[in-house]
């Protein structure tokens, strides 16, 4: 045979070639199925690892957070702390220097009175020893506790003026003043008791003293004296309260009490008015603000207010799909939860639900073991799921905001699904009786960590420890769930009653 | 059931793009003669050229996104059946070279090609050729790519496909006269 040219040898393998269709082999499709499946399994794997490691990775970010948020508050407490023990140290320096004054005024009115009474054999002698008394209160005003601690001498002196009935407008103008100046009487008062051997000024005072007590001046103003009192007292109630309840920090609680006793000794020893009165209100309730709710002592009032722990029954309609698509059935979900709060806006939850899921899909959609559809079970146009499931989530919570009445919150986590009962109905646009209609199984097939779970939610308090809660939500697949393995997405809305187990 | 060749081909695909088995199976039916048409000529034998052509089904149902429903689909699946054998062609390179040194052992194979049928006789006479030459000849004569393109697609130079080419014509050459020689 003659040797064809190089275009005859194209033309006859181009033609030879060309335009010829290879019959179907069912083997080959067997093949690329097997295919399929390995290259949807890798998917799914990969998108598993992704979000698991992006599910770590936001998790490990928020505990993170709040560990150097917590951090944080604790320095600053630690600081305010020292600054309160420094303020403490300063307050008792002022404190004994207030007392050292105090002493030294007492002294001085003591002098005062003993000249007061020599003077009162002689008013004209009374009277300039009155006006030495007046010029003497410029020169003290300069140093304020001694102003005010000087003060009561000069009243006593007033009032023992007033007890002389010297004039009518000093008897009231001394009253006025008396009310102002209770606290420095009650002193001189203690002061007589203590001291036996008064002077006989001291003895004056007395009597005057008991001469006021029948007056309803002196009965408000010892009522007054007794509230300050019960106010204080009600003060230092509640710090050993704290320290009984906390049983710990006992260094805040002491520079707490200590600060009691300061207030207390100022009140005692310096002028009395109802200006610094309002003030140390003031100062005891913030006390337990400052001092005793703070976060170190009293947190669980303040950082929980939902508590640490707390369990709930769910209730949630539910709507399952493939992709969204095709909702046209209700299912429910029901089950109990139990949420722990380890930091102030971090919890993680974990319970347990029962499921029915129902939904409907493309016979495409479905994954059913290889080999099972073939000539005598064909693959259907659309298959109706009703599948009866335990779901165990695990998840953590972040408060967007938080007090003590409600809060905001956003959810995320993984969910393992027990299929309790499945149960398929295959469904064919073209009726064929001879074709199977389904497939049922009990308890064959768990799916561990296998759905994704967003949610955002509302909870508002009912009572000291019980409170409601909404859950919007959505349940992404990470891998086929069921028998025939199906994407099966869930959404619905979580209703939930809570009560605080722990505080 | 449907079958594959009753099917809309835009609603096949619509069912791809949503991965479902059964629209991709219908695809598979229906263009599986025609992928196997281009696989076979660059495929040793017939399991080589399923392997090659469902490598490319699964490149064309994950890449199905990527696709403009509105152009014919055929081109696009002949572009990637290529560039499926050209990639199967480098995979497989060091144990193609290795094959080329038992070119000679194989023209055993004549005796086989003589007892099938026309279509059959010349796949068989192709695949008879090494990888190389067989891959060359297919781009050129075939496919209609030029040597410039077949240098760059496979990584070779110009005269390297050039070479390959006429060593391809020449043992076809052979095994055409052998076999009318026979017949």
């Amino acid at each position: 045979m003659k040797d064809l040219s190089e275009k005859e040898l194209d033309d006859f393998f181009q033609k030879s070639l060309g335009g010829k269709q290879i019959p179907f082999n069912p083997k080959a499709w067997e093949k690329m199925e097997a295919k399929l499946e390995a290259a949807r399994k890798k998917r799914l794997l990969w998108k598993r690892l992704v979000l698991g490691l992006l599910f770590l990775l936001l998790s490990f970010s928020a505990i993170i957070y709040q560990l150097s948020v917590n951090s944080e508050q604790l320095s600053e407490n630690s600081e305010q702390s020292s600054v309160n023990s420094e303020q403490s140290s300063e307050n008792s320096e002022q404190s004994s220097v207030n007392s050292e004054q105090s002493s030294e005024n007492s002294e001085q009115s003591s002098e005062n009175s003993e000249q007061s009474s020599e003077n009162n054999e002689q008013l004209a002698v009374n009277k300039e020893q009155k006006t030495i008394n007046d010029n003497q209160q410029p020169t003290t005003s300069n140093q304020q506790p001694a102003t005010n601690n000087q003060q009561p001498t000069t009243e006593n002196k007033e009032i023992k003026d007033n007890n002389n009935g010297v004039a009518e407008t000093s008897v009231s103008d001394g009253r006025r003043k008396f009310n102002q100046l209770l606290p420095s009487d009650q002193l001189l008062l203690n002061k007589q008791t203590k001291d036996k051997s008064a002077a006989p000024s001291d003895v004056q005072s007395q009597n005057m003293s008991d001469g006021k007590t029948d007056s309803p001046k002196t009965r408000n103003s010892e009522q007054l004296i007794n509230n300050q009192k019960l106010t204080i007292q009600k003060v230092n109630d509640h710090t050993t309260g704290v320290q009984e309840t906390e049983g710990g920090n006992y260094q805040k609680i002491l520079i707490a009490i200590d600060s009691i006793h300061i207030i207390e000794k100022q009140l005692l020893v310096s002028k009395f008015d109802f200006d610094s009165l309002s003030k140390i209100k003031i100062s005891a309730q913030i006390v337990p603000t400052d001092f005793l709710t703070g976060k170190l002592i009293s947190p669980s009032a303040t950082n929980f207010p939902f508590g640490r722990l707390n369990i709930g029954l769910l209730f949630s309609p539910d709507w399952s799909s493939v992709k969204f698509q095709n909702i046209n059935q209700t299912g429910y979900k029901l089950g109990f939860e139990i949420e722990y709060q380890p930091f102030k806006r971090l919890s993680i939850s974990s319970g347990a639900t029962f499921s029915r899921l129902l939904y409907n899909a493309g016979g495409g959609e479905y994954t059913v073991p290889y080999g099972y559809w073939n000539a005598t079970r064909k693959a259907p146009e659309k298959i109706w799921g009703a599948c009866d499931a335990l779901e165990v989530p695990i998840n953590l919570r972040y408060a967007l905001f938080e007090n003590d009445r409600k809060r905001f919150f956003i959810s995320s986590g993984i969910s393992s699904y027990w299929m309790l009962s499945e149960s398929y109905k295959y469904e064919y646009y073209a009726t064929k009786p001879y074709l199977v209609d389904g497939w049922r199984g009990k308890n064959k097939n768990t799916h561990y960590l296998s759905i994704l779970n967003f949610s955002l939610g509302y909870a508002g308090k009912l009572g000291k420890r019980t409170f409601w809660q909404v859950e919007p939500f959505v349940k992404l697949p990470l891998g086929g769930v069921g028998w025939g393995k199906i994407d099966l997405s869930s959404t619905g809305m979580f209703l939930s009653i809570r009560y605080q187990v722990i505080r | 059931m449907i079958h594959a060749l009753d099917t809309d081909l835009d609603e096949v695909l619509k069912g791809c793009l949503k991965d479902h088995r059964q629209s991709q199976k219908l695809l598979y039916e229906k263009f599986y003669g025609y992928g196997m048409s281009v696989c076979i000529r660059y495929a040793k034998d017939e399991e080589d050229a399923i392997e090659i052509l469902n490598d490319c089904f699964l490149k064309v149902f994950h890449g199905l996104k990527k696709f403009d429903l509105s152009r014919p689909f055929k081109p696009w699946f002949r572009r990637i059946i290529i560039n499926e054998a050209i990639n199967h062609f480098k995979k497989h390179e060091k144990r193609m070279k290795n094959e080329l040194l038992k070119e000679a052992e194989a023209s055993h194979a004549i005796d086989d090609i003589l007892s099938k049928i026309a279509y059959d006789e010349v796949v068989a006479m192709i695949q008879t050729l090494t990888a190389a030459y067989r891959t060359v000849f297919n781009l050129h004569v075939i496919d209609g790519y030029k040597h410039e393109e077949i240098a760059d697609m496979l990584g070779i130079s110009v005269g390297t496909s050039k070479s390959n080419l006429y060593k391809a014509r020449e043992k076809l050459q052979a095994l055409v006269k052998e076999k009318f020689k026979i017949a």
